[in-house]
């Protein structure tokens, strides 16, 4: 691990357990994110990693251990913390503008019963700015297309103006240009503050990250992203994985289980 | 025809239906967007358990149905929160339960039961001056609410989980949104009725949203089509009246009403949308 010990940690898990039900989701889970890291979360569908995301921003409780955020329980911190969910919106007749959601980023902020400011819009205007997307603030939200949907949900992340961002699959309903355009902006945002993001994307795992956490119930590793092991990979993921990687070549993981002809 | 707002109850019906379109213009865009329709319809059924109480104590049925209407929207509230599963159930049977409670009082009440019908289908015409107070005190009570918890209320609405990771409060907001519509409903009672409460809580909105696309504006638009229906509906209510030598309610006028502005209002949309087409089509030969 060729981490930086200096720095401070902006999430300390501690021995976390979670079940739902009877069903064990996360055990023993160790993990420690210290200031301008940026950490992919990998692992098998059902593996646990929403779940620990839901955890770090303080949607559900852990059943057992402790977990910290910003040096404070995940509750505490939502003022300094963005977080990008799934392309999940259920209602695309919902009557909001684009602006309209970027600036709900604002509320942690703002706190109870306060009308946005001028300075509210101007955070709004200049999340909108990052993620390129100026064109659409009058748009209808349930207009918009998955990827450009995605990217108001960046904004309204980072309109927040977080110390730490989160993301859960960011890039799963963009297209390769657009998902490559996201990960440039991470790569801008990441000098400044901490990023969390689960990702299946192996290529951006091995291009991108400071470090790599493999979920599967427990984390498996937690090293820097050039060095994920194979055993590893393949005990994360339960299946035998080839990963190839010379220089600059991204990386791949294929599954070993078919044969090429 | 003007002579006719020197009359008091005409008066107080012209307060009742404004009132009425305010609060329904509100809620109603709410009730819409999060999708508690079926809520609204429970805590309104049950509120007649509310209104039967009331002529059995020979209090105010409106005063009892307000108390039955927020009891409801607590249980309704509090139902959905707790239970993982969804509170369709409760909801049915706390409107069925509901009902049975003012039908049961209603029938043992002393004496006759004046007005009975007007809870039920609304008669804006018979609304009493006490009513109106009443109705002023709610629609204040909604419009200081929405407007303080404005961004609040429009977080939860989108999206529930995001709220919660914004640090809001969302069951507290969630039962306060619900108590807002019961009040919404009580204020609607005696425009339209019990049973057609729903309509005027769906149908404005529902308008209002296929020229709008913000909710502050499906607000307004609401408003501004409920004033224009209920009051027609209650001059409508009142020449037939006049007409026949026989109370006609104004409820059912108003709510046909409604639905007549929202079908036309759908076909001029469709009209304007496929001349819109032709017209860009056209420009692109």
């Amino acid at each position: 691990m060729s981490k930086d010990e200096s720095k401070e940690p902006v999430v300390r898990i501690r021995d976390v357990d979670f079940s739902y039900g009877d069903r064990k989701v996360l055990w023993d889970v160790n993990l420690t994110v210290r200031e301008n890291e940026y950490l992919g979360i990998i692992g098998p569908n059902g593996g646990g990693k929403s779940t620990l995301l839901k955890i770090l921003v303080g949607l559900i409780k852990p059943d057992k251990g402790k977990v910290e955020v910003l040096g404070t329980a995940p509750k505490s911190a939502v003022s300094h913390l963005g977080y990008v969910p799934q392309e999940t919106l259920s209602d695309l007749d919902f009557p909001a503008t684009v602006l309209d959601v970027v600036l709900m980023g604002r509320t942690a902020r703002r706190g109870l019963f306060k009308r946005y400011s001028a300075l509210d819009r101007e955070k709004a205007d200049r999340a909108i700015e990052k993620v390129h997307i100026q064109d659409l603030v009058e748009r209808q939200i349930g207009e918009l297309s998955g990827g450009q949907r995605q990217r108001v949900y960046i904004a309204r992340a980072l309109a927040t103006e977080p110390r730490l961002l989160i993301l859960d699959e960011p890039t799963a309903a963009l297209d390769e240009n657009i998902g490559r355009s996201l990960y440039g902006l991470l790569d801008e945002l990441k000098k400044s503050i901490t990023v969390i993001m689960v990702t299946h994307d192996m290529s951006v795992i091995s291009r991108t990250v400071s470090s790599v956490a493999c979920l599967c119930g427990t984390v498996f590793s937690h090293g820097d992203g050039k060095t994920v092991d194979p055993d590893t990979l393949e005990k994360v993921y339960g299946c035998p994985i080839d990963l190839i990687a010379h220089g600059s070549v991204p990386h791949r993981v294929l599954s070993a289980h078919g044969r090429e002809g | 025809m003007l002579e006719v707002f020197r009359l008091e109850f005409m008066q107080n019906a012209l307060a009742a239906g404004l009132l009425a379109s305010i609060a329904c213009g509100i809620i109603g865009t709410y009730v819409v967007v999060k999708r508690i329709v079926f809520i609204s319809g429970g805590i309104s059924h049950t509120a007649y358990g509310g209104v039967g109480l009331g002529y059995l104590l020979g209090i105010s049925p409106l005063l009892g149905a307000t108390g039955f209407a927020l009891l409801a929207s607590v249980i309704i509230g509090i139902a959905g929160l707790r239970l993982k599963t969804s509170s369709d159930t409760i909801i049915g049977m706390i409107w069925a339960v509901g009902m049975a409670f003012g039908i049961l009082f209603v029938s043992m009440a002393p004496g006759a039961t004046p007005e009975l019908m007007t809870y039920l289908f609304g008669n804006v015409l018979m609304v009493p001056k006490s009513d109106v107070y009443l109705m002023v005190i709610l629609v204040m009570v909604i419009v200081v609410v929405v407007v303080s918890l404005y961004k609040e209320f429009f977080a939860v609405s989108f999206d529930e989980e995001y709220a919660a990771v914004l640090g809001l409060p969302v069951g507290s907001l969630y039962l306060i949104m619900l108590a807002l519509v019961a009040m919404t409903v009580i204020i609607l009672m005696r425009v339209v009725g019990i049973i057609m409460v729903i309509a005027l809580l769906t149908i404005p909105p529902a308008t209002a949203r296929l020229f709008v696309n913000r909710m502050v504006p499906m607000m307004v638009v609401s408003v501004i089509i409920g004033v224009v229906t209920t009051i027609s509906g209650l001059i409508s209510s009142y020449a037939l009246n006049e007409m026949l030598g026989k109370p006609v309610p104004s409820g059912p006028i108003i709510i046909l009403l409604t639905a007549l502005v929202f079908i036309l209002s759908l076909l001029s949309k469709k009209m304007f949308a496929g001349w819109y087409v032709v017209k860009e089509s056209n420009s692109n030969v």
